[in-house]
């Protein structure tokens, strides 16, 4: 539940990967009639459809398997100005039609661009979904772009740039610390981009990702609300059915993630920072790494019992009992399509420093590595990431992401159906040996935000 | 509100969406960060032109417990959850002075330890029963929510009642909640949207309770006796109301609902309020420095509360304006033409005492003065000249046809019900609501355009290291003459 509230807050699923929905506990679902179904249509665009009759509307998503890990060098941040760059012209609607379009059908819509995947969605009562399906189909191919608008929306996403990571201390942090964990892998470089590229990046720049990544064949439309496959399927058919397929379609290459050499700290120090930090970073896995088995499942949960909360490992001993701490967490990032993230960090109590607080975290760490978890622990945490499962199935929205971000990334829909089931079949030692396979001895980046003296 | 220190900073790191949501509810962007009068109005409800939503509010149960109080239930069984959200009128504002911040240490202390549990055995606890449990304060409203699996329920109901009635404000968590509220006072000195708040309050309204915030001077004046007299000046029965939506039936709900709230004190203690009267705005904008690229511009000038006969077609304007979005005339003229900003809002701020028109936008510090120049153009503008008859319409087929949005959820139905209870608007306002929206005429506009929106209403102020300051009024000069416009747009 926990995992939920801090999902919404951060609007992004990318945190950690507990949010599957599938059927959960055996008690629960009698009929399953929110159980998702799929299709795929001639020219290889595959439908998945969430069924929630609860009220007449439906969030309609589209996903493309190409973000910013696909950019060339030197373009870093094109996948995500392309993504506010849909919102211009076609052939059909002038530019900045598009969103006024939604919203005089009463929906509301957006985009976001991951690494690994680029989405576009609307939420919108059902009897509009056609219309919304007609033009999301239209800017999948005409899109017509000049420099009049794609000047001005450069210049928008510099000042999204500034306010969500110039502006704040611990962004550029975190920022620095991926191109350090990554190095030379795509994952290294910020989605939105480095400012001076962003700001280089041109029309052409524009086209030319548009012609090598957007067609039926490399998208994936996921809808969820008041609407069966067998509705949808005539329209589907008939509106992106018939968009001919790219035919040409890159293959996604990407180097391989190389793991760190050796640990290393980043300090970044800032006026504005009033309460330091300590965090710290391995690479993972992931649950769209073919070979990683259980070992993400594992990961999510010794995270949770490790960090998870108030009830966790680090909280209770750095903030309760050793009062060194106001603040103390683990996390995972399970859901990158080619590597993962494995995340540590606590803030300081007055008048404690950041290396005395490492150590002592470590000595939560090596203890959990050493012993794992107890069974009463294994056993809340397994059934807390389960349950994510039912709640979420309350949000249209999560539902979209949960399904979405998984066709995107290559995982089966059986593969998020199973989640519950194995999350709940894993042992102490599963969940202690993935922890320890992918922290113990390894190299890891430690960041340090820390205050500058006169602040 | 704890301190989520990691969700916050990934939140800004990863969610690139592209362009902002387009709700016009969709709140000023760090404002609200400061200390509270809750800035988002509490506009309920958006339906479906006239049809109430399928299974949502056609069927809203009143259960009535013999106390007095009650709660509306919409039985929803498709989910086996249940989401139940309790509010009582009264909330920091209340504070004794000098220990300001004492009612949000109150609620801090809701989940952590009751009865013969501990903070860790209570929260040890609810993770069993797979629910959630917290409470807030703002100005005018305390709140709790909590979630569970209906088969909890009973047993998830019980633990809100340890935490409400047995609560036991030992000393470990509490210090712990000082502790966090300290840090929270000592970030906030960095932050922005709060610093400017503070110049709002500063600049406007410096006198009313609403103007109080916590210090560490005050935080450090809170005994626990104070937070527990907090706990019983308002979470009392007289004041309570209670909304649920989820796999739960009227009679289980009564019978938990009963054990849950009778250990609440009778009445309320909490005194009403003053109305707040504005002072007039500066002339020039106020700036705040802070080390940071880009500033962050706010402008708040009087509004209308949320019972004025004028609240709707102020909700109209406010949608032209700057409440739409992408279909708003200040993201048309200042993100899409120009590239100023990633996004720009205004919005009805209402509380029970205080109604105020608010807006702001984040730019880059060399940009300032153009943002605020062609900004004030625009609330000129729509002051002077109201409207076109599309944008009525446009504004019309959005906040009546987004209506449904807003009920697509058990916990979005929960919440829709509590902003009707809470606002007294009645239980047939999800049926009339969209009524009033369509009512607005194009009239209703002009005129409460012109009587709020002109610029000199307005209080700027700037966080940041801006520049262009003395350009304000070029810019605006230029905003008003459209033969340059393309010039302007082409650089």
């Amino acid at each position: 539940m926990r995992l939920i509230q801090s999902m919404a807050l951060a609007g992004a699923i990318f945190l950690s990967a507990p949010l599957f929905a599938a059927p959960a506990v055996a008690d629960s679902a009698p009929t399953e009639e929110w159980a998702p179904e799929t299709f795929t249509l001639d020219n290889g665009m595959e439908v998945v459809v969430l069924p929630d009759h609860r009220a007449p509307v439906v969030t309609h998503m589209v996903w493309y398997r190409v973000g910013a890990a696909d950019e060339l060098p030197g373009k870093s941040g094109i996948a995500h100005l392309f993504e506010h760059l849909m919102f211009k012209a076609t052939d059909e609607l002038p530019a900045g039609e598009f969103s006024k379009v939604v919203a005089r059908n009463g929906g509301q819509d957006n985009a976001f661009t991951s690494w690994d995947y680029t989405a576009y969605y609307q939420r919108v009562a059902v009897d509009r979904l056609e219309t919304m399906m007609r033009m999301e189909a239209n800017r999948m191919t005409d899109l017509l772009l000049t420099d009049e608008e794609v000047l001005p929306e450069r210049d928008v996403v510099k000042e999204e740039r500034r306010q969500r990571v110039d502006n704040n201390p611990g962004a550029i942090l975190f920022e620095n610390m991926m191109a350090q964990l990554f190095h030379d892998h795509p994952y290294g470089i910020p989605i939105i981009g480095h400012m001076e590229e962003v700001a280089a990046l041109t029309r052409e720049d524009a086209t030319s990702f548009y012609g090598e990544w957007y067609g039926p064949e490399n998208a994936v439309l996921v809808i969820a609300g008041d609407i069966t496959a067998a509705e949808l399927r005539p329209m589907a058919e008939e509106i992106y059915g018939v968009i001919p397929p790219k035919g040409d379609l890159s293959e996604r290459v990407f180097p391989d993630v190389i793991p760190l050499e050796e640990s290393l700290t980043l300090e970044h120090t800032d006026p504005k920072v009033r309460q330091e930090e300590y965090d710290e970073y391995w690479q993972a896995t992931s649950y769209s790494l073919p070979d990683a088995g259980l070992d993400p499942h594992a990961l999510d949960v010794a995270v949770q019992i490790l960090g998870g909360g108030r009830t966790s490992r680090l909280y209770q001993a750095l903030v309760e009992e050793q009062k060194i701490a106001v603040n103390a967490y683990a996390w995972s990032w399970t859901d990158l399509r080619l590597s993962g993230l494995v995340g540590i960090g606590a803030s300081p109590a007055r008048g404690v420093g950041l290396d005395a607080l490492k150590v002592a975290t470590h000595d939560v760490v090596a203890d959990f590595i050493e012993n794992g978890p107890t069974e009463d622990e294994l056993e809340r945490a397994k059934s807390n990431l389960v349950a994510t499962a039912i709640f979420q199935r309350d949000s249209q929205y999560m539902m979209t992401r949960v399904y979405g971000s998984a066709r995107a990334n290559g995982d089966t829909l059986q593969s998020v159906a199973d989640w519950p089931d194995e999350v709940d079949s894993l042992t102490a030692e599963q969940v202690r040996a993935a922890f320890a396979r992918y922290v113990e001895d390894q190299s890891s980046v430690t960041t340090y935000l820390l205050r500058s003296e006169e602040g | 509100m704890k301190l989520k220190l990691t969700a916050l900073s990934f939140a800004s790191i990863f969610a690139l969406a592209g362009c902002t949501n387009l709700s016009g509810t969709e709140s000023v962007p760090e404002v609200q960060a400061g200390p509270p009068p809750s800035l988002s109005v509490t506009e309920p409800a958006p339906v479906v032109e006239a049809e109430a939503p399928k299974n949502g509010l056609s069927n809203i149960q009143i259960v009535e417990a013999d106390a007095g109080y009650s709660a509306w239930l919409v039985t929803e069984p498709a989910i086996p959850i249940v989401s139940v959200n309790m509010a009582w009128r009264g909330g920091e504002t209340s504070d004794p002075d000098g220990k300001e911040g004492a009612s949000s240490l109150m609620v801090y202390m809701m989940n952590e330890g009751a009865g013969d549990m501990d903070s860790n055995a209570y929260a040890t606890r609810m993770e069993e029963l797979n629910m959630s449990f917290g409470c807030s304060t703002g100005n005018d409203w305390t709140s709790c929510s909590m979630s569970t699996l209906s088969e909890n329920f009973e047993e998830a109901m019980e633990m809100v009642r340890l935490g409400l009635t047995e609560t036991r404000f030992d000393e470990g968590p509490y210090m712990r909640a000082m502790e966090e509220t300290l840090i929270g006072i000592q970030q906030s000195a960095t932050s922005a949207g709060t610093i400017a708040t503070r110049a709002m309050y500063e600049a406007i309204y410096p006198d009313h309770p609403y103007a109080e915030y916590a210090t560490h001077d005050s935080v450090m004046a809170v005994a626990v006796e104070d937070a527990i007299a907090q706990r019983d000046a308002i979470m009392t029965k007289d004041t309570l109301l209670v909304t649920v939506v989820g796999d739960i039936a009227p009679d289980r709900l009564k019978a938990a609902m009963e054990t849950t709230f009778a250990g609440l004190p009778e009445t309320s203690s909490v005194e009403p309020l003053e109305e707040v009267v504005l002072k007039d705005p500066p002339v020039e904008p106020i700036v705040k420095d802070l080390v940071q690229p880009q500033s962050l511009v706010l402008w708040v000038g009087p509004g209308l509360k949320r019972d004025d006969e004028d609240f709707f077609s102020a909700y109209v304007t406010n949608y032209i304006l700057g409440g739409g979005g992408f279909s708003a005339r200040l993201m048309d003229e200042i993100r899409e033409k120009r590239g100023l900003t990633y996004g720009i809002y205004t919005q009805l701020s209402t509380s029970d005492h205080l109604g105020r028109w608010m807006g702001s936008a984040q730019t880059a510090n060399e940009n300032v003065g153009e943002l605020i120049g062609r900004t004030q153009a625009e609330l000129y503008r729509l002051a002077t000249e109201g409207p076109t008859e599309a944008e009525m319409a446009d504004a019309k087929s959005y906040l009546t046809g987004a209506y449904p949005l807003g009920f697509d959820s058990n916990s979005k139905i929960a919440g829709q019900m509590m902003g009707v209870r809470q606002e007294e608007l009645g239980l047939d306002y999800f049926a009339t609501r969209n009524d009033m929206v369509n009512a607005v005429t194009i009239d209703d506009v002009r005129r409460v355009a012109a009587e709020f929106l002109m610029p000199e209403k307005f209080t700027f102020i700037v966080v940041g290291q801006p520049e262009g300051m003395d350009e304000i009024e070029s810019f605006y000069e230029d905003s008003l003459n459209p033969a340059e416009e393309d010039e302007v747009a082409e650089e």
